[in-house]
């Protein structure tokens, strides 16, 4: 009787248990994979792997863009290293050598090939022009142009497939037809933000190339009040925005002693930032009023205010700003133009119009009261485009007064002689047969 | 006395998957599926092979008083697969397993026990245990010298792997320009420890109370110690406060190279603070009271108590958290070591009490 029971019970039990797999089997949580791990690159020649390729290029690319730009932001003049990580210290006196950069030159590697390499992957599966994933294709095109753009505007010297190095503009010149591509595919397929994204772009690599009228044509035709973002989120920590990490959650560099520090703030809406002084603790919005170094006041950047905020690859703003550059190069500057296109971005923002200036001038430093029209674009290009990895490039490009160290920044003695631009990466010497490193990589124009 | 001789083959086959070109799983576009590069892989990779020979002998004397073994012994790797790091430009950057070249391991082990004193009322044994292991590359391919990430490099005629980092040229004199000491990257050391000492004791009264103690120890290696390092730049380490306090008024004078380099918040280097790591610890010491049958309660069978104490104290010179307090990266190279705001085996103290019914 008693084992008549027993297998009864047993009997209940298992067709229980045979029912719930089977129900927990019908949804997603049971039997779904969350992470299959490795994957086999012939696994990837389908055409169902080609959205996670693409949303692979954006991963990797935004997953270094930001760590340029905080790296960047703190060796150029846009914040003072005021926080505790090792490369503070050197980030104050401009000290940048082979091998505090390996990761960041890895990491733009990496989106680099993941995006170019994978164009080449998405024509081999969906056919030369990409078949019916045009739009797709376009944004893939867009990652390989802007990952080269990326690489070139950081790094005084370039790599490619373990070759040889060569000048940064070469990464400019292999971003090209990657951009003009771009444009061309986005057209067919009707994906207007991405036309205006690759347009951008190419004023973008033109502009760093000295290439002014290709630059100032292709930046026309992008609209004032456009933008195409790196995206970021709160998914996952890959995925969160580093320079809100270590203003946010960390107090590594502030906007202390810097442009944005003196007319920053509520003044200006590209430039927001919080005083921590006497607004820190139970009665405030800061953790600490000083940067995690102890020493310095902590100015908290506002314009990322969360760990998912995304970083603009191309801004209308910026195609004024290229226009306006354009305007005073060459032998008869415009400064008529100039001034035009300045105040379309002080408009677009809500700020007061400048008065033209009177001539081209020279780039000085600090440059917060210089009224010549070098001085203005030095302004206007520091803030509209602050914090988003571009600084390096402009004050190279530029050969600004800011990188011969030769005065203390903003008045005080926590930013002085800075690096200008990143030298090549010293894992890149070390595995790289074609490739050297000096003792101490340094930039020459 | 025995008397021993062997000699050996023996390989090691790469794990699954690390010949192939892999991509991982990651996310992106807030939260959408995606692949990004992984393992860039090596169709050409193979197995490792070793060849070894050892020799020794193993011993006793005074009636098993005293008993001893020693072993030497040499393996030569050929082949060896190691984790290495691979061109950047490239676009893979976690590490690829490759067959790299030739390293030989070269070394003793000796083990000794002995039985100091042997009566009713007390017995007091007395051992240990030493060993060596040498590493040496010999022969590291065409590609020369190999990167294994974290500044630990693969050279030929060198311990497997050894740091290579910056250190001030000479640390002794003062320099011309304090602000502008010179650094130049030399071979700190092997960053694995080639020898390894274990000493244990252990006394017995009356065969109801015992005492034992064992201590560990390992030489010849260096760490470096980013906790160090770090707070150094923080103006945060005890061993340099007087220094940075004269440096923060511009006062340099008196001040040796090597005492800028160590703690100039704004010249020290990782090299000046990866250091000799050799240690020895107390690592266990216990007492033990077994509770005579005639004082047990009628139902209980034996009981005993115990008192062990682990981790009591370190001698070490090493400057930062703890010898023994190391990572190996934040990435998957597998053969270099820091020390980074890592936990040490803790202290711990147990009281064990136990019965049988």
């Amino acid at each position: 009787m008693i084992t008549q029971s027993l297998r009864s019970i047993l009997f209940l039990l298992t067709g229980l248990l045979v029912a719930g797999l089977l129900a927990a089997g019908c949804g997603d949580g049971f039997f779904g994979v969350d992470n299959p791990g490795q994957i086999q690159e012939e696994d990837l020649n389908t055409e169902q792997a080609m959205s996670a390729i693409v949303t692979g290029m954006s991963s990797d690319l935004s997953a270094e863009l930001d760590q340029l730009a905080f790296l960047g932001a703190r060796y150029s003049d846009e914040m003072s290293a005021t926080g505790s990580y090792f490369l503070t210290g050197r980030a104050r006196r401009g000290v940048l050598e082979s091998d505090d950069v390996s990761t960041y030159w890895e990491g733009i590697q990496r989106a680099r090939f993941s995006a170019e390499d994978g164009i080449e992957r998405m024509r081999r599966v969906l056919g030369e022009n990409f078949g019916e994933r045009k739009e797709m294709g376009a944004r893939a095109l867009f990652f390989a142009g802007t990952s080269n753009r990326v690489f070139g505007e950081n790094f005084n010297r370039v790599v490619f497939e373990g070759g040889s190095a060569k000048p940064r503009t070469a990464a400019f010149e292999r971003g090209v037809p990657y951009f003009e591509e771009a444009v061309n595919v986005a057209q067919t397929a009707g994906a207007q933000d991405l036309v205006h994204a690759a347009r951008g772009g190419l004023a973008q690599v033109h502009m760093s190339l000295g290439n002014w009228d290709q630059a100032q044509s292709y930046a026309e035709q992008v609209p004032t009040d456009f933008v195409y973002h790196a995206l970021f989120s709160r998914n996952s920590s890959r995925e969160e925005n580093e320079v809100n990490q270590e203003t946010h959650e960390r107090y590594e560099m502030s906007a202390i002693e810097t442009l944005v520090g003196q007319v920053g703030g509520e003044d200006d809406p590209r430039v927001p930032y919080t005083d921590c002084r006497g607004n820190a603790g139970a009665s405030g919005v800061c953790t600490a009023e000083n940067g995690a170094g102890g020493n310095n006041p902590h100015l908290r950047q506002e314009k990322f205010p969360s760990l998912g905020s995304d970083i603009a690859l191309v801004k209308g703003a910026e195609m004024r700003l290229i226009e306006a550059e354009a305007a005073i190069r060459g032998g008869s500057p415009d400064l008529s133009e100039f001034t035009s296109q300045i105040n379309e971005v002080r408009n677009h923002y809500g700020l007061s119009t400048i008065s033209q200036p009177n001539q081209v001038g020279d780039l000085d430093f600090p440059t917060t009261q210089d009224d010549d029209a070098l001085s203005i674009l030095d302004r206007e290009r520091h803030l509209t485009l602050w914090l988003e990895g571009r600084r390096l490039n402009d004050l190279t490009r530029w050969d600004h007064p800011f990188i011969e160290g030769g005065a203390l920044a903003y008045t005080s003695n926590i930013a002085s002689e800075r690096a200008t631009i990143l030298p090549l990466a010293e894992s890149e010497c070390n595995n790289n047969e074609n490739v050297q490193c000096p003792d101490q990589e340094v930039y020459t124009p | 006395m025995k008397l021993r001789g062997a000699y050996g083959e023996s390989g090691r086959a790469p794990s699954a998957f690390a010949a192939i070109r892999t991509y991982e799983s990651t996310s992106g576009d807030e939260g959408e599926p995606a692949v990004t590069p992984g393992n860039i892989g090596d169709p050409d990779l193979g197995p490792e092979r070793s060849r070894e020979f050892e020799g020794g002998f193993e011993a006793s004397f005074f009636e098993d008083r005293i008993s001893a073994s020693f072993t030497a012994y040499r393996q030569r790797t050929y082949d060896a697969l190691v984790n290495v790091q691979p061109t950047p430009s490239n676009g893979f950057t976690d590490t690829q397993l490759r067959n790299v070249g030739e390293f030989e391991n070269r070394g003793i082990e000796f083990d000794l026990d002995t039985d100091v004193i042997r009566t009713e009322a007390v017995t007091w044994r007395l051992g240990g245990s030493y060993s060596t292991n040498f590493t040496e590359a010999i022969e590291t391919g065409p590609s020369g010298d190999i990167y294994v990430g974290w500044n630990n490099e693969i050279k030929e005629g060198e311990p497997v792997p050894a740091v290579y980092r910056d250190v001030v040229k000479n640390p002794d004199q003062i320099p011309d320009d304090p602000q502008n000491v010179e650094f130049e990257e030399r071979n700190l050391g092997a960053s694995y420890a080639p020898q390894t000492l274990n000493l244990n004791t252990s006394v017995t009264l009356w065969e109801d109370l015992t005492l034992e103690v064992l201590g560990q120890g390992k030489f010849g290696h260096v760490l470096s110690s980013g906790t160090a390092y770090q707070n150094v730049r923080r103006e945060k380490w005890p061993t340099c406060n007087d220094i940075q306090a004269q440096i923060s008024n511009g006062d340099y004078s008196g001040l040796t190279a090597g005492q800028i380099g160590r703690c100039d918040p704004d010249q020290t280097t990782y090299g000046m603070w990866t250091r000799a790591a050799d240690y020895f610890k107390l690592r266990s010491l216990s007492l033990q009271y077994r509770v005579p049958d005639q004082y047990l309660p009628g139902r209980l069978r034996n009981a005993s108590l115990r008192f062990q104490g682990r981790n009591l104290f370190t001698i070490t010179d090493y400057p930062g958290l703890d010898p023994e307090a190391f990572e190996d990266g934040n990435r998957p190279f597998a053969l270099f070591r820091q020390e980074y705001y890592n936990l040490p085996p803790v202290r711990s103290f147990t009281f064990t009490l136990k019965t049988n019914f």
